[in-house]
């Protein structure tokens, strides 16, 4: 409350109304909500049974309603050329059971389309059951936390050297060489390394041309393409977070450490990686969720048998035409990055706001 | 395949594929519409979150950059369940919520990074001077952060027409460039592929180019004053 008196105070009454409405329909009708709704989803099915006795009846009223739709015609023939009270009367009746007949048949229409929904753990058992989803679940988070470790390695003296060894020219080139690439689509970063690895790629077409290698080799077959293709997508995320918390790491710091005595490593240990711990952590953070969320890699750079937990996901919407099964999918995703939020942040010692500026 | 030499026809293939074509409508269209919703949007959480000192700003803070760290196609997912409740289905609409959704975070954390450094005394100083609240949000609030918005609207238009995770969920029949892009490669290698790439790449990078001139400017103008 007292923060809304501060805003009427700031801004006035309309600026305040229109920052709280925007805030409110974001918040809840764009994050929240939606989310909810994702995991009420996730905890019913439809009643399966109920819907196939509809259809069952559905198929045996159709039958019944035709017979009767086929003695109306016959009647009402029969009323035009010899017309007699009996006949009407049937014709009154018959009419009265097709109209009653049709409107049970939209009921049962609306019972075979949306099914009573039964709560229940159903859709997460069958993730647990089922295991060739558990395998691409468990090698999903691995290659990830994978993916994660190579980019840390990789980034860390990037970010290090940008932040502290080079030069202001030097870096601001060796940035625009990082950040070029990056606002390039995900896509075709794939695709460049597609045209690397490929069984005639570039990479095979050379090593063969020069002698190396007599047979190309299938770097795509396993999940080493998407690996590689994936530490290079996601670099970027991690050298950024590193390079922000290291640039304001005072130099007298290392300088002085050097002085009493601290070797190279000793310097990174106790005095670069802890100051650089909100980096870490955020790099980690993003480069995980990136890895773990990727659809397009892995379609693009991997075998035809490697595939990942979200096409899986995919799949249950658009091919399984079951959206809970999917969201069910999607809150186990969603779980383990959340998890893996509050790893980092703990295992760090860093708070949201410090982790995400 | 064996190189034989330089050809324009793969460029001339890519200028000729309608399909392609309608592909970079949508994707214009549903940037237009993510950036004026996530300027505005960024604007409210960040003029909301620098005025909230109370315990709930973690909670509100830690919420609005939640998109984030969200996987994408989390975000498609449920986009796609909530709007289905009302009878929307996928297509250019949907792309633009789902997008929006997290490019706003964005466009909210680039906003409150300049908002952090506004000096509380020029507003004071009109407020002095007679001006309403109106005239002063207008007069001194909005152009001091109108660098950031400007970066924001850059940056909500890359990660728009970038956009494959939560677009895929959401887009419904119709198709974004990205989306076609992903299609095509995954169906196989046809260098009209690398002649859109070429396009494309250079299309960004002169964009990039000219954002960084304005913002060297930028840093020049803040220098002399």
């Amino acid at each position: 409350m007292a923060d809304i008196f501060k805003l009427t105070k700031r801004y006035g009454k309309i600026i305040t109304a229109f920052i709280l409405l925007i805030s409110v329909v974001w918040v809840m009708g764009m994050i929240v909500t939606p989310q909810i709704l994702m995991v009420e989803y996730s905890f019913w099915h439809s009643d399966e049974h109920v819907r196939h006795e509809a259809w069952v009846e559905i198929d045996e009223l159709n039958a019944h309603l035709n017979t009767i739709y086929a003695e109306i015609e016959e009647r009402e023939q029969k009323s035009v050329t010899t017309g007699t009270v009996e006949n009407e009367n049937r014709l009154k009746e018959l009419r009265l059971e097709l109209a009653t007949g049709e409107s049970k048949l939209e009921e049962l229409g609306k019972t075979a389309h949306f099914p009573p929904r039964v709560y229940g753990l159903k859709n997460y058992v069958h993730l647990g059951g089922h295991d060739l989803h558990r395998n691409v679940l468990l090698k999903t988070i691995l290659a990830s936390v994978f993916v994660t470790l190579i980019a840390l390695m990789v980034c860390y003296p990037v970010a290090y050297y940008l932040a502290q060894v080079a030069s202001k020219q030097t870096a601001a080139l060796l940035f625009l060489g990082l950040i070029i690439p990056y606002i390039v689509s995900e896509i075709l970063r794939a695709y460049a390394w597609f045209m690397l690895l490929a069984y005639q790629g570039t990479i095979n077409t050379l090593l063969m041309k020069t002698g190396i290698i007599a047979d190309p080799i299938n770097f795509m077959g396993g999940s080493w393409g998407i690996v590689v293709g994936m530490t290079y997508a996601y670099i970027l995320f991690m050298v950024f977070p590193i390079y922000n918390s290291l640039e304001n790491l005072d130099r007298n710091q290392i300088d002085a450490a050097k002085d009493l005595g601290a070797e190279w490593w000793r310097v990174h240990w106790r005095i670069a990686i802890p100051h650089s711990k909100p980096g870490i952590a955020t790099g980690c953070i993003l480069t995980f969720m990136l890895a773990a969320g990727t659809f397009a890699i892995p379609v693009i750079l991997g075998g035809p048998d490697t595939i990942w937990f979200t096409q899986i996901i995919y799949s249950w919407f658009f091919d399984g035409g079951n959206w809970n099964q999917g969201a069910a999918y999607a809150f186990v995703l969603l779980s383990v990055c959340i998890g893996f939020v509050l790893l980092m942040l703990k295992i760090f010692k860093v708070r949201v706001e410090e982790a995400i500026k | 395949m064996p190189w034989e030499g330089f050809t324009m026809h793969w460029f001339v293939d890519f200028f000729r594929d309608k399909l392609l074509w309608a592909a970079i409508l949508n994707t214009v269209i549903i940037a237009i519409g993510v950036i004026c919703l996530s300027i505005p949007i960024g604007l409210a959480g960040a003029f909301l979150l620098t005025n909230m000192q109370s315990r709930t700003r973690s909670l509100v803070y830690s919420i609005m950059i939640s998109p984030i760290l969200t996987p994408g196609v989390i975000i498609g997912i449920s986009t796609l369940i909530f709007w289905d409740n009302f009878g929307v289905p996928g297509g250019i609409f949907l792309a633009i919520i789902g997008q929006t959704t997290f490019i706003a975070s964005f466009c909210m954390l680039l906003v409150m990074a300049r908002l952090q450094r506004f000096d509380k005394s020029l507003e004071e100083a009109a407020f002095d001077l007679g001006a309403g609240h109106l005239q002063v949000f207008w007069r001194i609030t909005i152009p001091f952060l109108m660098p950031s918005i400007l970066s924001a609207t850059l940056i909500a238009f890359l990660l728009s027409i970038d956009n494959f995770n939560t677009t895929l969920f959401v887009i419904g029949t119709e198709t974004t460039m990205t989306l076609a892009i992903a299609s095509k490669v995954r169906l196989g290698l046809t260098p009209m592929i690398n002649a859109f790439s070429v396009f494309f790449i250079v299309f960004t990078i002169i964009a990039a180019i000219v954002y960084g001139i304005y913002r060297q400017k930028e840093a020049k103008k803040a220098l002399v004053h």
